[in-house]
């Protein structure tokens, strides 16, 4: 009880003191009326903190020479070169006939596979959902599930696609080749002139 | 020839003054392939432009073979800037400014010459040897007669 009213008087007083300040544009006690000396510029903004940081305001202390131009300009061929150079390294795709760079993924035929890539994906989320996956997915297209008799499909979840078969993605992706392994000695040229 | 250019491209003068510089003196399926391959955000808008220009050449111009054309000219000019403010701390204030710029190219008919920049071109025996000459007759002991 005391103490809340030791609150609000000392509210009062503050109040009083704001008014005081807003009223006169000074201290209170006003400075000539101060027994002791009150310091004046305790929170006054006279000055800018902000130039008297000590911050260097960098300019440019000369011109730069022509060469200093041109070499940032340009750069130097042996280290780093800033004009762009033309690529030797392209050459043409056999499946879809735009260019690839050399030793990297054709742009246009890893779109096209990416997209399919894709709605597999969707498609797969869409049936499986959020459900933890404990039995083999197999993803197959449009009249494929005729081809092998139920209990094939027993203990996997399938996921039926429904369009055809890209022509690009085959079946068999676990056999490495259908050539049989020669028993002859002869060597065939693969690149006949 | 045909002139055709594109304004106001969201990308710096400077920046695209590289990829201007590059496709002078190409055939325009050289120009197209090899801009393909360069990673700046610059190269779409020029590609897309030269392929624009090639397409104007053949219908309205009278150009025969869509192929048969090389970049003549090609460069950058300063578009639209628009000026802003950033704060930075300590009441610091930083200038804001979002450069776009024009690409201005030219396709003539044939076949481009083999060297565009004719000081670029590689010295024959003859001129070399005239250089050295030169170079050695300039020679002198300095403060000697």
């Amino acid at each position: 009880m005391a103490a809340s009213m030791l609150r609000r008087v000392g509210r009062i007083l503050k109040q009083i003191e704001n008014i005081f300040a807003l009223a006169f544009g000074r201290q209170f006690p006003p400075q000539s009326l101060c027994v002791v000396a009150v310091p004046t510029n305790a929170t006054n903004k006279t000055s800018l903190d902000v130039l008297d940081n000590g911050f260097l305001w960098a300019v440019p202390r000369s011109r730069r020479s022509v060469e200093k131009r041109l070499s940032r300009k340009f750069g130097y061929p042996e280290y780093v070169y800033k004009l762009l150079l033309p690529k030797r390294n392209l050459l043409v795709c056999n499946t879809c006939g735009h260019h690839y760079e050399a030793n990297h993924l054709c742009p246009h035929c890893y779109a096209k596979v990416r997209t399919e890539t894709e709605a597999m994906q969707s498609t797969i989320q869409k049936e499986l959902g959020l459900n933890p996956v404990e039995q083999e997915v197999v993803v197959i297209y449009e009249g494929e599930k005729v081809e092998q008799p139920a209990e094939f499909w027993k203990g996997k979840r399938v996921i039926e696609m429904k369009k055809e078969r890209p022509s690009w993605f085959s079946k068999n992706l676990l056999e490495k080749s259908t050539v049989q392994p020669s028993s002859g000695g002869d060597v065939k040229p693969t690149e006949l002139a | 020839y045909v002139c055709h250019m594109r304004t106001n491209i969201k990308y710096s003068p400077w920046k695209m003054w590289y990829i201007a510089c590059m496709v002078r003196g190409m055939t325009v399926d050289e120009a197209i392939k090899q801009l393909s391959f360069v990673l700046k955000k610059g190269a779409i808008a020029v590609k897309e432009t030269i392929l624009e220009a090639q397409q104007i050449a053949v219908e309205k111009h009278n150009v025969e073979f869509r192929s048969n054309l090389w970049v003549a000219e090609s460069f950058v000019g300063k578009g639209v800037v628009i000026r802003g403010m950033r704060r930075h701390a300590r009441a610091r204030v930083g200038k804001v400014e979002y450069f776009h710029c024009h690409y201005f190219v030219r396709l003539e008919e044939g076949t481009p010459p083999k060297h565009y920049y004719p000081f670029k071109r590689e010295l024959t025996g003859s001129e070399l040897l005239e250089n050295w000459l030169q170079q050695m007759r300039k020679r002198k002991i300095p403060n000697s007669l």
